[in-house]
């Protein structure tokens, strides 16, 4: 997270970014109250949170800037965290427990395309796991082709912009999502790696056949 | 024009022969029987030899979907349906008693084929398994030393199948596949 707030410092006031550093502070695991009640329990370290907000809901309390005065957070283990869940949500703790990756992802698009970034320097950017697409909402083919690239090998950021002039931002974005929900890592190493490309026979006519593809495909 | 192939392959009730169906512009050509073993516990009928289906492109070129039969004793046909193909769709049922040992049996029987072209993984049945499936099976994909291409997914659903073949198709070629032009 320092990281990505040294290259993109327009994402400090967000609300969401500051819930993130207190939850990170807080240790492995943490229980977060909204004014007197519970909004969820979370565990970073396992990568799950367990609420019976829905989406929508975390996504207006997020957005507004007010919010953090009205939030309290409870430093948990591991193990007082699943007790919690259990007492909570009982019968129903499967359906509650949500993946910290795909809501964090979310909970952030929601910022875009107003929110324009503007990079103070570079990232390598490594995928360890691709976004889970398919349960996404705000994702597009150019997030599928991106993520393909940095799941090789790391990749600058600013080199793929470069690649996909006029739409700059969305690779911005695409390494904010990526970094922010834990699907990418960012990689040491400040110059810009050749992206890589598989050694294809017949490549133009292959070429030509996967755009022909993608297109019927999205 | 060119003809291009696209393998499916998973365990019994993944969702092979939905997910060709889904994509295929065609009716698809299915060898299911009634389930006479083991897997009638799982489903009434299931696929024999294989599924086929055909993706018709603008500009001519085909590609065509084969979906392997799910049980073991069939696997003589994975090897040949996999032959030439662009690269393996493999469809993992999230609720399964260990959806982490289905992998490594399955990346195990198409090592070299991966190798070559490329995986994506989808999980099925995802509302029954735990959040936790798609994390543990991105782990094990990490630690075969393959690139962790896996997402949850319907097989009913044309986009979601989509979003899969397309993340494997920008695997074999992730910038100039979706260049212009």
């Amino acid at each position: 997270m320092p990281v990505l707030l040294r290259v993109f410092p327009e994402l400090r006031t967000q609300p969401l970014m500051i819930l993130g550093e207190r939850l990170l502070a807080a240790g492995d695991a943490v229980m977060l109250h909204f004014n007197t009640s519970v909004a969820f329990v979370a565990c970073v370290q396992q990568g799950w949170v367990a609420t019976g907000l829905r989406l929508p809901m975390l996504q207006k309390m997020l957005s507004t800037p007010t919010v953090l005065d009205q939030i309290t957070l409870q430093s948990l283990s591991s193990t007082e965290a699943e007790k919690a869940v259990h007492e909570r949500f009982g019968v129903l703790e499967h359906r509650m427990r949500l993946p910290l990756d795909t809501l964090t992802w979310e909970l952030a698009a929601t910022w875009f395309p107003a929110l324009k970034l503007h990079p103070h320097g570079d990232l390598q950017l490594r995928l360890k796991r691709l976004p889970n697409f398919t349960r996404l909402g705000a994702v597009g083919p150019l997030d599928v082709q991106l993520a393909a690239a940095c799941a090789r090998t790391p990749q600058s950021m600013t080199a793929l912009a470069r690649l996909f002039p006029g739409r700059e931002q969305e690779v911005y974005r695409f390494a904010v999502l990526t970094l922010l929900s834990g699907a990418a890592q960012v990689t040491p190493g400040d110059s810009a790696l050749p992206v890589a490309a598989a050694p294809l026979p017949n490549d133009a006519q292959r070429r030509g056949f996967f755009k022909f593809l993608l297109d019927r495909l999205f | 024009m060119a003809v291009y192939k696209l393998v499916f392959a998973g365990p019994v009730g993944a969702g092979k022969t939905t997910a060709v169906q889904a994509l295929s512009d065609i009716e698809v050509v299915s060898t299911e029987s009634v389930a006479t073993d083991e897997t009638r516990r799982l489903k009434r009928t299931t696929t024999v030899a294989m599924d086929y289906g055909v993706m018709r492109l603008d500009n001519g070129d085909q590609v065509h979907l084969y979906g392997t039969p799910g049980q073991k004793r069939f696997d003589f046909m994975w090897e040949i349906l996999a032959e030439n193909a662009l690269g393996l769709v493999l469809l993992l049922k999230g609720d399964a008693a260990d959806p982490v040992a289905d992998l490594r049996t399955y990346v195990n029987e198409f090592r070299s084929f991966i190798d070559q072209t490329g995986l994506v993984v989808g999980i099925t049945h995802a509302e029954a398994a735990g959040w936790q499936v798609r994390q543990q099976v991105a782990r094990e994909m990490q630690s075969l030393g393959l690139p962790s291409a896996v997402m949850e997914a319907d097989p009913r659903s044309r986009a979601h199948m989509a979003t899969l073949v397309g993340t494997l198709i920008h695997g074999l070629d992730p910038v100039r596949a979706g260049a212009p032009g």
